[in-house]
């Protein structure tokens, strides 16, 4: 056993000396107490009155969601005007693009830096992604290249943290024929049974588009989805956690389908050479959408 | 007999022992597990319709007793935090009652556990102090067996993180 595994083994043991199971008859006794008056009062609870809301009321129910229903369209006539694109329509146009490039920002906490991972993705499973000193490029759920380019890193749990968190979503959007926001979401931190996505109407910035809020059942974190009212293209993603301000905020553009040879290792490898700076090799290939220099050899070119 | 008791018979009273052993691993303080838990019943209580509806009820409640547990947790270290920024000398730990010096590498872990994630803290609890298998936490926790898995491990490495300092040089004993 190595020094790690003795301090981990170590730290485990901590861990659950810390938080022993054994409970003192006394406070055995307590909550057991509890128990009981919680289960009288359920017993109880038959006899309710039936304007307890509580209680399961189908026609108070069904009044509220008429009610709620009224007022959402009578708001979204009055104030919006034109149509709204649903979810699914978000979904789909998301999963019709050609080309997809996405900006990942990581923090595991409040305080801790952000770490930033570039993905670029081409239908048909082909995938490059830049995470710290590294090119990635993998096709149909797999990695298929590995590129170390600039100075070798030391160890950086921030951007492990970060890549085992993609890892997923990328193994599973690259192994689908088309893109998914579906696959994107559930690769977040994010749990339990998830709301159907659900427009924020305060959250809106303008008319032009359309904010989507999905949360989970049974905790305080949110996820919430940008996208263009006329084309339907989700432009930005955001997870949230409020008790410890991890989150993951995903910048999403897209263009036209780029030459095979922008997801190939072995052309991306023939650009390596010792001349060439870190950035020439980094962004090897890619092409500004607008036309504007992203490296050094575009600004020559 | 209404059906709520029996449902009662039915969801909770085979997990009972479960639940009060989740607030009492977190807490580690009789009048703490018994807030934990009064908070937990209470939500069940206002959502006893929706909870029986679950697909997997038991899992859910288990889920909200750490919740509790846990949030009370966070609490005590944010209060404990803002008095010791008042009051550096008079600070006192939180988790389990200080009773010995001993108590201050348990205070570390409860102090670490609370930096986690709601979900990386509870399946880490889970997997650790209640030997739950992948399955298992990913039931309570809603999620797949391999994002269960992934968040065990977040946990650890965090942890292992924050904690190794306290681990003696010398070997894998916990430097208490």
């Amino acid at each position: 056993m190595n020094r790690n595994e003795q301090t981990d083994n170590a730290v485990d043991k901590m861990i659950r000396n810390a938080m022993d199971t054994d409970m003192p008859d006394e406070v055995d006794q307590r909550l057991r107490g509890h128990l009981r008056i919680f289960r009288e009062r359920l017993a109880m609870r038959g006899r309710f009155s039936p304007f307890d809301m509580g209680r399961p009321w189908p026609l108070a129910r069904l009044a509220a969601a008429f009610l709620a229903a009224a007022l959402l369209l009578f708001f979204i006539g009055t104030f919006v005007g034109g149509s709204t694109p649903s979810w699914a329509e978000v979904a789909e146009q998301f999963g019709s693009a050609p080309f997809l490039n996405a900006t990942i920002y990581v923090k595991s906490h409040a305080l801790a830096e952000p770490v930033q991972i570039e993905i670029w993705m081409g239908q048909g499973g082909k995938l490059r992604m830049r995470a710290g000193h590294e090119i990635i490029f993998g096709e149909n759920g797999r990695i298929i290249e590995r590129v170390a380019i600039g100075d070798k890193e030391g160890p950086r749990p921030d951007l492990e943290y970060a890549q085992g968190m993609l890892q997923d979503v990328i193994r599973d959007m690259s192994k689908a024929e088309t893109f998914s926001l579906e696959t994107l979401i559930a690769a977040l931190p994010i749990d339990g049974q998830l709301s159907a996505p659900l427009e924020n109407q305060l959250a809106r910035v303008s008319n032009d588009m359309v904010v989507f809020d999905i949360t989970p059942e049974a905790s305080p974190d949110w996820v919430r989805i940008w996208a263009l009212r006329e084309s339907r293209l989700p432009v930005r993603l955001l997870y949230w956690h409020p008790e410890t301000g991890e989150n993951v905020d995903v910048v999403l553009s897209y263009g036209g389908e780029p030459p095979s040879s922008f997801f190939d290792p072995e052309t991306f490898q023939a650009h390596l050479s010792e001349n060439a700076s870190p950035v020439d090799i980094a962004y090897a290939l890619v092409k500004d959408i607008g036309g504007r220099p992203l490296a050094p050899q575009d600004i020559q070119r | 007999m209404s059906g709520e008791y029996e449902a009662y018979e039915r969801l909770i009273a085979p997990i009972e022992d479960k639940m009060m052993r989740a607030v009492w691993s977190v807490t580690q303080n009789p009048d703490d597990a018994e807030e934990a838990l009064q908070e937990a019943l209470s939500i069940v209580w206002r959502r006893f319709d929706r909870i029986q509806r679950h697909a997997n009820p038991q899992a859910l409640i288990l889920r909200i007793c750490l919740n509790a547990a846990y949030d009370l947790l966070r609490a005590k270290i944010r209060r404990r935090r803002r008095e010791a920024r008042y009051e550096p000398e008079q600070a006192r730990p939180v988790g389990p009652d200080v009773q010995t010096g001993r108590e201050e590498w348990r205070t570390a872990v409860f102090e670490a556990i609370g930096q986690l994630s709601r979900n990386q803290a509870t399946a880490v609890m889970l997997r650790l102090v209640q030997g739950m298998g992948y399955d298992e936490i990913a039931q309570v926790l809603g999620c797949r067996a391999s994002t269960a898995r992934k968040h065990v491990e977040r946990g650890r490495q965090r942890l292992r993180e924050l904690l190794a300092p306290l681990v003696a040089d010398d070997g894998p004993e916990v430097a208490i």
